[in-house]
């Protein structure tokens, strides 16, 4: 049986690594290809600082909840391990700030140590009067990325440099079944108005005294609108811009000039910081993640499409429960297949 | 009297902090640090410079609690300011974990650092072995950055730094009008305190920047403390230990316990091991003296015998100390002008 997974990001690496770990040994031949126009470290993962953190509010959708704690569950087994190190993998610390009383987030009893903050603290962040502090993980794709390509790449995984144009493209080829981890891409290979960017820039800077993420809201203003400090393993994120629909890959000094100045009136001791490096990446946007089977015909054949895209600004934070549900996905259509084909004479 | 003259003895960050404090509290005084020792060669270069206070069983709790508040309130202002970095202050949060619940559960500081509590199940789960926990926020001195900023604001305020070994606080007699004693573990030399004796301590500062919280282990015997660059790892507790070679046993030793406590720290890189003698008395030696030989008498204010609590006292003791090298000076004054009548 050939799988195709298009897109190499951390959805794309993931779902293709979970499948393959679980039925590899039961498919009699299960050969899989990854095909993507770019891999780390220029994806959209590799972007992002790497902080696990769903957004405040989840609408209620508790699929995304549980994938989102399972995701948490799945890393902090691996926290203890030698590999969490080459994964990238560690605890961090943090605030998130806001200008008024919120309820408690879905997430509070998935990270470690959540509570409120106390009035000593909230004297750190003038003109924020209510916030918590919790103690969750960072993973960081620049190192995870590679990681989980080792991985593949072990158990015979075939990596494809190129950008493919249609679903077709692949059934045409000979592939059973697609799966669609293209993020923000997807609408290119069929059309998605739900899925749009949600264009972010960050800035990357030299601040190794800062050991707590920050993360503000301006309820009014939408997520990733308002400025966040997350410090990495060797470089501090700043960040605080969130454009729905803007397509555009470029920096904008205007951008800088917000994230700069915002974050830095956050947290003082920032200015001192040496600015690295700025990036600009297109969060895949919508408003729940498409996580779906798609059935259908190439010919004569049956033709299988599992879609897992559209996980915004919280890839990082569900990629795993998402790759566990598509693999399940994977798992319907395995059964289904066996329930169509012949028994085999016993001889 | 014209500008009162202040030595300092030791540059340590008693010895720089002392300095300031008097310098504030005092613009008229001209201050002056003598040293045989400069940052990074101090015992203070090699402590890890964490506000978590040692407890002195001869000095009353709440003077601990006054010296440690103080000191915390202050240096937490610098950790909100843009010059945090370079005065090498930062916030950082971890655990305090206990194999056997502890004697006392509310330590007299738990209320003046951030958001302490106790650890959750889940929490408690990252340490198998350790069976209750508290969480919380403190502040963190590196060093050499505080003893190099405090030093640059010593030279802003006009004090003068001087290497010098001084051998006898009477030395000084001719020069100055009050010397501070500010020795640390050079004291029990310098002033013959057999009540002063050495901890010795080895330490490992480790490349390992993905270690964002600190992890203290029981009575604060193993621990792991992430500086700005490096994570300071310990330690031990040698009573009466002179020695101030690495001993490579003990880097393996030390090693191994914070592994087992942070596994990661197995991919730590460039192992840097240091050892400091930590100036331990029952109580801080935080006092008035005068020296006196043939009619001529010499004001000394002692400020040393902090221990393992240097960092977390230090403000508050400078100030005391500043605070009584006040006293002596107007003494003089008073007995100078006496002297005029």
């Amino acid at each position: 049986m050939r799988v195709a997974i298009i897109g190499a990001g951390v959805i794309g690496l993931s779902t293709a690594l979970c499948i393959h770990e679980q039925y590899h040994g039961l498919v009699p031949s299960l050969d899989m290809e990854v095909y993507a126009d770019r891999y780390t470290p220029h994806t959209t993962s590799d972007g992002a600082a790497g902080l696990w953190q769903p957004y405040v509010n989840d609408h209620g959708n508790l699929r995304e909840t549980i994938w989102n704690k399972e995701t948490f569950d799945y890393l902090l087994g691996y926290l203890g391990s030698p590999a969490a190190k080459e994964m990238g993998l560690f605890l961090i610390s943090g605030y998130n700030l806001f200008t008024q009383p919120v309820p408690d987030p879905s997430w509070k009893n998935i990270v470690l140590g959540f509570r409120n903050l106390t009035p000593k603290e909230l004297e750190l962040f003038p003109g924020y009067s209510y916030g918590w502090f919790n103690t969750a993980l960072m993973l960081e794709c620049r190192s995870y990325l590679p990681w989980l390509t080792n991985r593949l790449t072990q158990r015979g995984v075939k990596f494809f440099h190129k950008k493919v144009e249609s679903f077709q493209e692949m059934f045409a080829q000979g592939v059973d079944v697609v799966i669609n981890c293209a993020g923000v891409r997807a609408g290119e290979l069929q059309p998605d108005p739900e899925l749009q960017p949600g264009r972010g820039q960050v800035i990357r800077v030299l601040a190794p005294w800062v050991k707590h993420f920050i993360m503000t809201h301006d309820v009014k203003s939408g997520i990733y609108k308002s400025p966040y400090i997350i410090p990495g393993s060797e470089f501090t994120v700043l960040g605080g811009i969130y454009q729905h629909g803007n397509w555009n890959e470029e920096n904008s000094a205007q951008d800088h000039k917000t994230i700069w100045e915002s974050c830095c009136r956050l947290l003082p001791a920032l200015q001192k910081a040496k600015i690295v490096e700025e990036w600009s990446g297109l969060r895949p946007a919508r408003p729940c993640v498409r996580l779906e089977r798609e059935s259908g015909r190439h010919g004569h054949r049956h033709a299988e499409v599992i879609h897992n895209y559209g996980h915004g600004g919280f890839g990082i934070t569900i990629h795993w429960g998402c790759a566990m549900a598509a693999a399940r996905l994977f798992g319907s259509i395995l059964e289904e297949q066996q329930l169509a084909s012949p028994p085999q004479p016993r001889l | 009297m014209a500008a009162p003259k202040v030595a300092v003895v030791g540059a340590g960050v008693i010895g720089l902090s002392t300095a300031l404090c008097i310098a504030e509290t005092c613009p008229s005084c001209s201050v002056t640090v003598l040293s045989d020792q400069f940052s990074p060669n101090t015992t203070s270069d090699v402590a890890a410079g964490m506000l978590i206070p040692h407890t002195y069983p001869g000095t009353p709790i709440h003077v601990q609690k006054q010296w440690f508040k103080e000191t915390f309130t202050y240096l937490f202002a610098i950790s909100n300011s843009a010059e945090a970095s370079e005065a090498g202050i930062h916030l950082v949060s971890g655990w305090q974990v206990f194999k056997n619940t502890p004697k006392e559960e509310l330590p007299f500081w738990s209320d003046i650092v951030l958001g302490f509590r106790p650890m959750s199940e889940a929490e408690l789960q990252k340490f198998p072995q350790h069976r209750f926990g508290q969480a919380f926020t403190t502040l963190k001195c590196d060093c050499p950055p505080y003893l190099l900023w405090l030093e640059k604001r010593l030279k802003a305020t006009g004090v003068q730094m001087h290497t010098r070994k001084v051998a006898d606080l009477w030395e000084l007699h001719s020069e100055y009008d009050v010397v501070v004693n500010c020795t640390g573990i050079g004291a029990h030399q310098l002033v013959g305190d057999e009540k002063l004796f050495p901890i010795r301590g080895q330490v490992l500062k480790v490349h390992a920047p993905w270690v964002k919280n600190f992890i203290r282990d029981g009575d604060g015997l193993t621990y792991i403390y992430p500086g700005i660059h490096r994570v300071t790892l310990g330690g031990t507790r040698e009573k009466e230990s002179w020695s101030l070679s690495p001993d490579p046993g003990t880097t393996e030793d030390i090693f191994d316990r914070c592994c087992s406590l942070e596994p990661s720290l197995r991919g730590a890189q460039d192992i840097k091991v240091k050892v400091g003698l930590r100036p331990s008395r029952w109580c801080v030696r935080l006092q008035r003296e005068v020296l006196s030989q043939g009619g001529v008498k010499l004001p000394v204010v002692h400020n040393y015998g902090h221990g393992s609590g240097g960092f977390s006292v230090h403000r508050g003791t400078a100030k005391e100390a500043a605070r009584l090298v006040g006293e002596c000076i107007a003494a003089l004054q008073g007995s100078s002008s006496r002297a005029k009548l």
